[in-house]
């Protein structure tokens, strides 16, 4: 791993294994995985289904508890990170699932207001009210302040979702193939503003997608095989073979 | 809005079945108390009806419905106490009342007392003295059950093979024993029953006279008697009631039913709604929303739930309560104590619903979502 980059303020994964289920059924998914990601960056992580990149993604969002290893986010240790910290922890995480997971009962309004309860006392009455608007007019979708999930198409669900994500300004965002059900141009769109969080607000933009198309606005890729980061083009070059 | 409301309100075919069953349980829970105290109400039916500050039974008078009588000439000594301004003997036999309507003959509850003084609230006093002063005068209990048949005031009244003329209505009320009941003078009832005792009698007091002292004396003077005021009495009933007779445990197992079918209804919602829904609360885990904050949400829909389902059972069962009351003639009420007995149950129910309901929403991995 570059020492250089490591100096620089992000993510450090450093040697993580991690298995599923015990005993004979004990699975191991991640072996001896190391990499650094830094803030203002996005970057793609790439490779097979089954190959681990999911499961990496999870443990650095602390949706899953480290087994073996370590990930530093900033200055602070996620192993062994009590729970309560950890949910705090993931209130400075944007989360983007493939699926939307909204709720039918919101619209797209009270979906993002939701998301910004996380910080009560951060936001004024007025940014309560304009922020929502703000961020959905910024992903097209300024009419559907008041639309429920039932009332718009698939593609226009996941902005919404997208937009939820984004309304704290989180240090770090992590997305499962984002850009899925979207069409070309609204991708674009999705993955500028992404691409703008990132620099604009030094975030951590971490997107698991096999979309290659992705690949040219990444500042970073990282492949996945095996459970391994591939650390090298030679690596890169073997594993293809 | 709370997003508890949002959520429950969205699923309006969830929402319907689950107030429906509240509610259902609710009125199940207000009949059986509904029940209880009529019970226990009707069994101390005459006490709140007693005109005087204190009254007189015999010590073996356990209960209102065991007659133990007293003795005449002991109602002259207690009349001599002082601080009693006058003691007024109750009589009270059953007697067969013939239904010309339905050509038979039906039980009935006589009482009777001297034509000069009212012992009980049961009617303009001057009227009813009026007419119980005229020989073989009945008044009958217009509150009585409607089996008696259609009772018309100045025609006669064959009671135990005798006529009566029947003057005009009384109010009183019957009890789980009796359906109905008539009112006469001391002096008609000595017409068939020459050696009949009081089975109570009742005390006015002289004006500023202390009912405690005046009981200490009595009590202190003759060993045979028990003098209450009228509520001590009917606490006495109750008492009687709720520990001779199963009655508590009866209604209480139906009230108990009543609370485990609301929680049923109100989980069993809360627990599809949540399974439905369980990717969404994952997400709400993996945004950093707090075990509580989730726990705030589930308990928030349960209580909705419960709420709307109480509010819609009231005049459900206030009408089933008129119903009820209207038929048994029996006292069916519905009153802020026991309202809010009901109430604080219905929000039980609510927030362990939410409490089961809750670990099913709090186990939802967010890891799962990728």
């Amino acid at each position: 791993m570059d020492s250089q980059r490591n100096d620089v303020p992000g993510v450090t994964v450093t040697d993580v294994d991690f298995s599923y289920g015990s005993g004979r059924a004990k699975k191991q998914v991640l072996f001896g995985c190391s990499l650094h990601l830094s803030f203002g960056e996005l970057v793609i992580m790439t490779g097979p289904s089954g190959s681990g990149k999911t499961t990496l993604l999870t443990l650095i969002g602390g949706l899953r508890s480290l087994q073996l290893g370590s990930i530093r986010v900033g200055s602070l240790e996620l192993r062994g990170m009590p729970t309560r910290r950890l949910d705090l922890f993931r209130r400075q995480i944007g989360f983007i699932f493939q699926d939307h997971n909204l709720f039918d009962s919101l619209s797209a309004g009270q979906t993002l207001r939701l998301a910004m309860r996380l910080f009560p006392g951060r936001y004024t009455r007025k940014e309560l009210r304009e922020r929502p608007l703000e961020m959905l007019e910024a992903l097209g979708m300024g009419e559907y302040l008041h639309a429920r999930p039932d009332e718009i198409s698939t593609g226009q669900k996941q902005r919404v979702a997208i937009a939820r994500a984004l309304m704290n300004h989180p240090k770090i965002i992590l997305a499962d193939e984002p850009t899925a059900s979207l069409d070309k141009e609204t991708g674009r769109v999705v993955i500028d503003l992404l691409r703008e969080r990132a620099i604009k607000n030094n975030a951590l933009v971490l997107i698991v997608s096999h979309d290659q198309r992705l690949f040219e606005f990444s500042d970073q890729v990282v492949r996945v095989v095996d459970g391994r980061v591939l650390a090298n083009e030679d690596e890169m070059i073997a594993a293809l073979d | 809005m709370g997003i508890g409301f949002l959520i429950i309100w969205h699923s309006k075919e969830r929402l319907l079945f689950s107030v429906a069953g509240i509610a259902m349980a609710v009125a199940i829970m207000f009949l059986e108390q509904g029940f209880y105290y009529a019970v226990l109400d009707s069994q101390a039916r005459i006490t709140p009806l007693i005109n005087g500050e204190l009254v007189v039974v015999h010590r073996d008078r356990t209960h209102l419905n065991k007659w133990n009588s007293l003795e005449r000439a002991q109602i002259h000594r207690v009349a001599a106490l002082r601080g009693v301004e006058r003691v007024i003997p109750v009589y009270k036999i059953n007697a067969r009342l013939y239904n010309e309507d339905a050509d038979r003959q039906r039980r009935v509850l006589v009482y009777a007392f001297p034509a000069d003084a009212m012992p009980l609230k049961i009617g303009d006093p001057d009227e009813v003295l009026s007419r119980l002063r005229l020989a073989r005068t009945v008044l009958f209990d217009r509150r009585s059950r409607d089996i008696y048949g259609q009772l018309q005031p100045g025609t006669d009244l064959e009671i135990d093979g005798a006529m009566y003329r029947f003057d005009g209505f009384v109010d009183i009320g019957p009890d789980l024993v009796s359906d109905g009941a008539l009112v006469m003078s001391e002096g008609t009832l000595f017409e068939r029953h020459p050696s009949i005792s009081p089975v109570m009698a009742v005390l006015q007091l002289v004006e500023n006279a202390d009912p405690a002292s005046v009981r200490e004396r009595m009590m202190e003077s003759f060993t045979n008697i028990m003098v209450m005021t009228p509520s001590a009495l009917a606490a006495r009933e109750m008492h009687f009631i709720k520990h001779s007779a199963p009655i508590g445990i009866i209604f209480g197992i139906g009230m108990v039913a009543g609370l485990v079918i609301g929680v049923v209804v109100c989980y069993q919602v809360l627990f599809n709604q949540i399974i439905d829904l369980l990717p969404q609360y994952a997400t709400l885990t993996a945004m950093g929303f707090s075990q509580v904050f989730i726990a705030r949400l589930v308990v928030e829909q349960a209580l909705l739930m419960c709420l709307t389902g109480y509010v819609v059972a009231v005049p459900v069962v206030w009408y089933l309560f008129t119903l009820l009351a209207d038929h048994t003639r029996m006292v069916m009420a519905l009153d802020l104590d026991r309202g809010l007995f009901v109430f604080g149950l219905t929000v039980f129910i609510g927030v362990l619903a939410a409490l089961l309901a809750l670990q099913t929403a709090l186990r939802a991995n967010p890891a799962d979502l990728y």
